[in-house]
């Protein structure tokens, strides 16, 4: 991009930001209209120092110029009250946020995420498992990612009563060891019936598969993370 | 950097920027200054640098910078180890110590929970946080910044305090002394409202 955009009051959330030089901040945002969007928040470290709306799960509205690859972010300002998330839902929401930074390029605009983001931040509670799946499900949907859940690659209508095995690059495929998923297993997650623990496992099983094989096996440092809270709390 | 520098004066130029903020023009603009007009400052900075970097360790029990393996803070007699201040930063110590009068103890986290980065319990020193809950205390007053994982921050060390059945406040946050209400952010303002407290006589 050579051409400079100018951008007013775009709808956004801030995913992630990092300190750039002495007093600014890198911040990785998703915009509505502009996919995620790297700005530099000038003198945004000093500011902080005083109160800042640069707050993540907060809906903002920002300002921003862009020439390269870096907008510079010109003002941002909360467009609703944020959420305060602790514990488990904090570690729950910081690993959607993980999930887009990762998984979502740069300048690619998908109102669809970003909505599904703003749904998923909504419905956060105590429990966060089913909003998670859901939300897992619905991203790799949503980045193209999807595999079919009730048929196979050829097309074939899958058995409910028989076994297959989750390919995260060729989705179901017949399992001769009665290992792996059973076909109204995968239709239940396919219908996001997560109310009953066992889909609910069963999603995070193939959801996590998938995403770490579009990962290239690399892990998420929140996951890490929040494995480790539990260890020291549970 | 031009060839014309010596090896000893490139290698400052380079130390220097290790330094944040400080890139390679600011460098060398610095290493001239203390060569060309402040030899003084220049040894009397090489002497601290090296006498930090030998003798400055973390506090066994509190994390704060110390010399040995106990901070003074934790060791002087007259500060009431009942009590203990929980802060991001060893400068949130230093902040604290010179704005209250708070005579307790202090265990300094060296950041908050922020697990984007990969920092959580394990980073901040839950281990020695416990064994301080552990050992004593009665009273922990979390002073984690009013950021959202400051937030998650002090509600992990209220978690942790409960299990060792330590009882927990939170610093309150509201309208800056001089503020006037016009002026302050609808957060800053709801959240003052919230923590609203009895008027005092
Ligand atoms: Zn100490």
């Amino acid at each position: 991009m050579t051409q400079l955009r100018r951008v007013e009051l775009a709808p956004a959330w801030l995913l992630h930001s990092y300190p750039y030089r002495e007093t600014s901040l890198i911040v990785e945002m998703l915009t509505r209209d502009y996919g995620r969007v790297g700005m530099v928040a000038r003198g945004a470290r000093a500011r902080r120092r005083r109160g800042d709306p640069l707050q993540p799960f907060t809906p903002l509205r920002v300002s921003f110029r862009q020439r390269g690859e870096l907008a510079t972010l010109a003002a941002a300002e909360a467009s609703g009250p944020g959420r305060r998330f602790t514990g488990k839902t904090f570690l729950a929401a910081t690993y959607l946020n993980e999930l887009i930074l990762r998984l979502l390029a740069r300048e690619d605009p998908s109102p669809a995420v970003y909505r599904l983001y703003g749904e998923a931040l909504a419905a956060l509670g105590d429990e966060p498992a089913t909003v998670v799946r859901r939300f897992e499900g619905r991203l790799i949907g949503a980045l193209g990612f999807a595999l079919p859940l009730t048929h196979d690659l050829g097309g074939t209508p899958l058995e409910s009563d028989r076994c297959y095995r989750y390919d995260p690059d060729h989705g179901p495929m017949p399992a001769f060891d009665k290992q792996g998923y059973q076909g109204s297993m995968l239709a239940a997650i396919a219908a996001e019936r997560f109310e009953d623990p066992a889909v609910l496992a069963a999603a995070g099983q193939i959801f996590r598969e998938v995403i770490s094989w579009h990962l290239g096996g690399r892990r998420l440092k929140t996951l890490d993370v929040a494995r480790s809270y539990f260890q020291r709390t549970d | 950097m031009a060839n014309v520098f010596p090896p000893s004066l490139k290698s400052l130029v380079g130390a220097l920027q290790a330094l944040p903020g400080v890139g390679p023009k600011s460098a060398q603009r610095a290493a001239f200054h203390l060569l060309e007009r402040d030899r003084e400052g220049l040894a009397r900075l090489a002497d601290a640098l090296t006498a930090a970097d030998q003798k400055l360790e973390h506090c066994k029990h509190c994390r704060m910078f110390c010399e040995g393996d106990e901070c003074r803070l934790c060791t002087d007699p007259n500060r009431d180890g009942r009590a203990l201040v929980v802060v991001e930063t060893p400068a949130d110590v230093a902040a604290m110590e010179s704005a209250t009068d708070y005579r307790g103890r202090y265990f300094v986290l060296g950041g908050r929970l922020s697990p984007l980065d990969g920092i959580g319990p394990d980073e901040l020193g839950a281990g020695q946080l416990e064994s301080r809950l552990a050992g004593g205390v009665e009273e922990v007053i979390v002073a984690t910044g009013a950021t959202v994982e400051g937030e998650a921050t002090a509600h992990w060390i209220a978690e942790c305090a409960a299990r060792h059945g330590v009882p927990v406040t939170r610093i309150a946050y509201g309208v800056p002394v001089g503020g006037e209400l016009e002026y302050v952010d609808g957060s800053t303002l709801a959240r003052a409202f919230s923590g609203r407290r009895a008027v005092e006589e």
